[in-house]
């Protein structure tokens, strides 16, 4: 009984001092981040949502998030370029094409850190090695102008999209833009190949590169067919803007998963403040903001409204390994195809 | 004499040597280096290992053949559009008694200092196949579809036609203005028909001058990278230009080939320009004679609402319905419904002055970066103009050449070498506003440098030479002889600088880093991103501040600003 007593007694004395040891480190970090005043942050979700957790952040630390937004492609771009130039001046970066980081890992340009509170995110969201976490996630899937795309018309596979009635009526972004279209070209090459997309090409379709620039464009009935469509981007007007002309469809073949990984550079100059934006990134606080905004956080148990669960849904998911191999060759031969087949 | 001009050399040359050797300096890390860059860039790969991949490329790859290709279409396209109407508004401008001769010499001189790009983008609003407001006004009211597409070649033809034609409009007019009037009062008395007199002798006398023109319109167009990447890149439709931009796009990014592809555009620009100098320089001699007596005007009767027709339909084409549509836009709520109080707002004015981080950062760049580009510009301009000018050494003269390579650069592949040469050390500039201002230097100095010669040579030497000589230093001299003489040359130097900066577009786009972006590619950004309403209202500001840069360079130098460009 007695040894009991001092052994639990040990214990809390053990978990207190950890607690206390956790606790001071955690400050620690708050400090120094607060010294070096600012994070870098490059990424491609949509400026609306970077922008607030920028402000969210500032207003809680004190710290500035210079945040650069682009599309996946361009990130990317961005970062090779300053790699080239010796001269990594990101601290964060976070896009829509897991491939590349898990590239960036084997370079080993990617710095090692675990944020607080990823242990209650799903396992899709979570680097096993630990470099990166899917912050958030989407799947892609085809959206359309419901005042010019009715009934029986309305495609409902990826198959559909290749139908010649689409003519001159398809948009879509391609695969150096946006992540979250290599990701379906890359899960769609396997069922169909590259005719599926000389039959595309045949459509004429519109490439635009940013998918908020398609979206403008299908609610203005310029172009009222998108596919591949971020969900994200759809449903986002969904919630703020419902009289907008637009609406979804869930492929039969099934929705693309699209993960949108966030990971702290090596070698940035401001690792302390990165280290605390990927905490506050993945904490409750945040994620409620990504689902606020139309995506799949990586939390369990916080859901966007009016989509389905991830859970539910029929989904197609992306071979990084395959990727990795065949990117270059899936952009060039898109590109390619998709211009030889124009009429 | 001759000792005078001895003494007054020495004093120059004493604090002279260093100016000159600063000029030589900033001529290096301006032109030079990055041109060497380029080269370099395009025959070693990433390895280190010297490769003529690149350059095979060029000839082997389908794509980049297909974007030569495209880039030659479209600008000989354009540039046939910009001979049949320039010549015939710049006649009409120099020849007849056609009514609004000032309006329309005003209007259509906007067309090259205002961005292309806009145009570009209004004529999407305008011209897009389905949602376009022409297309829809056509097929509500005519009950068919609409012909007009205006992302296809010809429509890139037509929004590149009306950025350009003023080069051959402003050659076919001052050419006329210059004429000896003799040759055609000869033909005249000798019995032959207006008509004739103009087809016979005055056209074969202008030629040249239209040539030249027609080439400048050629060029401009196929360095253009705002309008084939907005009207023709969604569709497959690559210039050059669109296609270096793309290999620095792709993943993994193609830095090598992006400057490999840069060659081909600087080559058909240095040898067109080669050929017009060439053309200029032969028959200068008998077209521009002086005016001794003003050109005969002819009354065309009622040819001349034909005419006026003519002239109002491009400059409204070009300025008037874009630039409204645009300014329509950014006071609608949304893009797309008919223009009504309901839907009119300033609210994307205050989002993009207040509510958007992104636009202000920009328009504080934009501002910074032209008036920091045309000071220094301005600067280098007037010390190396003065050099060459004062002492034509043979150092001075290939200085005089050097400074006006970059004329001969498109943006695109100035910015590419820019890339090589400021990214990696030893001048690592890349990720600072600097390599901006740098560029926009080496982009525009030749315009300045020209300016400021002009002014220069204009002065006679001897009223420095006075003031030297009654003991001002050459510090004194310049300061309060020779500058106070050219101040026109130089406050429109500064102008033309700070404009064609401020609306920069192809060189930016490369260059910029985050927090560095300026107004144009932030435009442009938000064109791709589908924001229309906030895109016009900054592209409505902008074009406000060039505006009114206009406006202060005539209201200082009066008319004879307009003549200055190329």
């Amino acid at each position: 009984m007695r040894t009991k007593t001092i052994f639990a007694i040990m214990v809390c004395c053990l978990a207190l001092t950890l607690l206390l040891a956790s606790s001071v480190a955690i400050a620690a970090d708050i400090e120094a981040a607060k010294k070096e005043g600012k994070v870098i942050f490059y990424t491609s979700m949509d400026s609306k949502t970077a922008n607030k957790l920028g402000e969210m952040f500032t207003e809680k630390y004190g710290i500035a998030v210079d945040v650069f937004r682009t599309g996946t492609g361009k990130v990317i771009t961005k970062i090779e370029a300053e790699l080239r130039a010796k001269k990594v001046l990101l601290d964060v970066a976070q896009h829509s094409d897991p491939a590349t980081f898990e590239i960036w890992k084997t370079r080993d340009l990617l710095y090692k850190y675990t944020p607080e509170g990823v242990d209650k995110f799903y396992d899709f969201a979570r680097d096993p090695d630990g470099y990166w976490f899917a912050v958030k996630s989407n799947t892609t899937l085809i959206a359309y102008n419901p005042t010019l795309i009715k009934g029986a018309d309305i495609p409902r596979s990826w198959k559909d999209i290749a139908d010649p009635k689409w003519k001159d009526k398809l948009c879509m972004s391609n695969p150096y833009y946006a992540g979250s279209v290599k990701m379906s070209v890359s899960v769609i090459l396997p069922i169909y190949g590259w005719d599926y997309y000389k039959e595309i090409g045949k459509n004429n379709p519109y490439i635009g590169s940013s998918h908020s620039g398609l979206r403008t464009l299908c609610i203005a009935g310029e172009y009222p067919l998108i596919a591949p469509m971020n969900s994200y981007h759809v449903f986002q007007v969904v919630y703020d803007k419902p009289e907008s002309p637009i609406a979804v469809s869930y492929p039969e073949e099934g929705s693309v998963f699209v993960a949108g990984p966030a990971a702290i550079f090596e070698g940035c100059a401001h690792p302390n403040a990165a280290e605390l934006f990927m905490d506050f990134m993945c904490s409750e606080e945040a994620q409620r903001v990504f689902a606020d905004r139309a995506y799949y956080p990586g939390l369990k148990g916080v859901y966007p409204v009016g989509q389905p669960r991830l859970g539910d849904m029929k989904l197609l998911l992306p071979d990084y390994d395959w990727i990795i191999e065949n990117s270059e060759a899936v952009i060039t031969t898109f590109d390619e195809t998709v211009r030889k087949f124009r009429k | 004499m001759e000792k005078r001009k001895q003494r007054y050399g020495k004093r120059f040359n004493i604090g002279k040597t260093s100016l000159l050797a600063a000029c030589y300096g900033a001529i290096f890390i301006l032109i030079l280096y990055p041109l060497v860059m380029l080269f370099r860039g395009s025959f070693i790969n990433p390895t280190g290992h010297p490769t003529l991949e690149y350059i095979i490329n060029l000839v082997t790859d389908k794509a980049i053949r297909e974007s030569l290709l495209n880039t030659l279409i479209i600008s000989l396209g354009a540039t046939l559009l910009s001979i049949a109407a320039g010549v015939s508004m710049g006649w009409a401008l120099s020849r007849t008694n056609m009514p609004l001769k000032n309006l329309i010499r005003n209007v259509s001189f906007l067309s090259l200092l205002t961005p292309p790009f806009l145009g570009a983008i209004a004529w999407v609003f305008l011209l897009g196949p389905r949602a376009g407001k022409i297309n829809v006004l056509i097929e509500r009211v005519l009950h068919f579809d609409s012909p007009f597409n205006i992302f296809t070649t010809s429509g890139i033809i037509f929004v590149s036609f009306l950025y350009v034609y003023p080069f051959v409009l402003n050659a076919t007019a001052s050419s006329l203005d210059n004429m000896d009037p003799s040759l055609e009062h000869a033909g005249r008395m000798l019995g032959a028909s207006t008509w004739k007199t103009n087809l016979r002798i005055t056209f074969p006398l202008i030629l040249p001058a239209i040539m030249g023109g027609a080439i400048l319109s050629f060029l401009e167009t196929a360095a253009f990278f705002g309008i084939p990447s907005v009207l023709g890149v969604p569709v497959g439709i690559y210039t050059l230009s669109s296609r270096i931009y793309y290999f620095f796009q792709t993943f993994p990014p193609k830095f090598e080939q992006g400057a490999a592809t840069a060659i081909p555009l600087l080559l058909i620009t240095a040898l067109l320009l080669f050929a017009q100098r060439r053309l200029m320089g032969r028959r200068r001699f008998t077209v521009i004679t002086g005016k001794t007596e003003h050109p005969q005007i002819i009354d065309i009767g009622r040819w001349k609402y034909l005419l006026l027709g003519l002239c109002l339909f491009v400059i409204s084409l070009s300025i008037f319905i874009p630039y409204s549509t645009l300014l329509v836009v950014s006071l609608s709520r949304v893009w797309g419904i008919p223009l009504s109080w309901e839907n009119l707002t300033l609210e994307n004015f205050r989002f993009i002055l207040f509510g958007y981080k992104l636009a202000r950062v920009s328009i504080k760049n934009s501002f910074l970066l032209a008036i920091l580009a045309a000071s220094l510009g301005l600067v280098l301009a007037f010390i190396s103009s003065f050099s060459v000018e004062r002492t034509p050494t043979r150092a001075n003269r290939l200085m005089s050449f050097l400074i006006m390579v970059p004329f001969a650069i498109p943006g695109i592949a100035m910015a590419t070498g820019f890339l090589w040469a400021y990214i990696s050390p030893p001048f690592v500039l890349y990720g600072t506003v600097w390599i901006l201002v740098v560029a926009y230097i080496a982009r525009r100095v030749p315009l300045a440098f020209t300016n400021c010669r002009d002014g220069i040579r204009q002065l006679n030497p001897e009223l420095e030479e006075s003031a030297i000589n009654l003991g001002a230093s050459w510090i004194k001299t310049v300061k309060e002889v020779t500058i106070p003489l050219i101040k026109g040359n130089l406050v429109t130097s500064w102008l033309f600088i700070f404009i064609l900066s401020f609306r920069e577009l192809s060189t930016s786009i490369l260059l910029y880093t985050p927090n560095n972006e300026v107004m144009a590619v932030t435009i442009f950004t938000l064109f791709e991103e589908g924001e229309f309403e906030a895109l016009s209202a900054l592209a409505i500001m902008l074009l406000g501040v060039i505006l009114i840069g206009i406006y202060l360079a005539r209201k200082i130098v009066g008319t004879g600003f307009m003549e200055i460009k190329r």
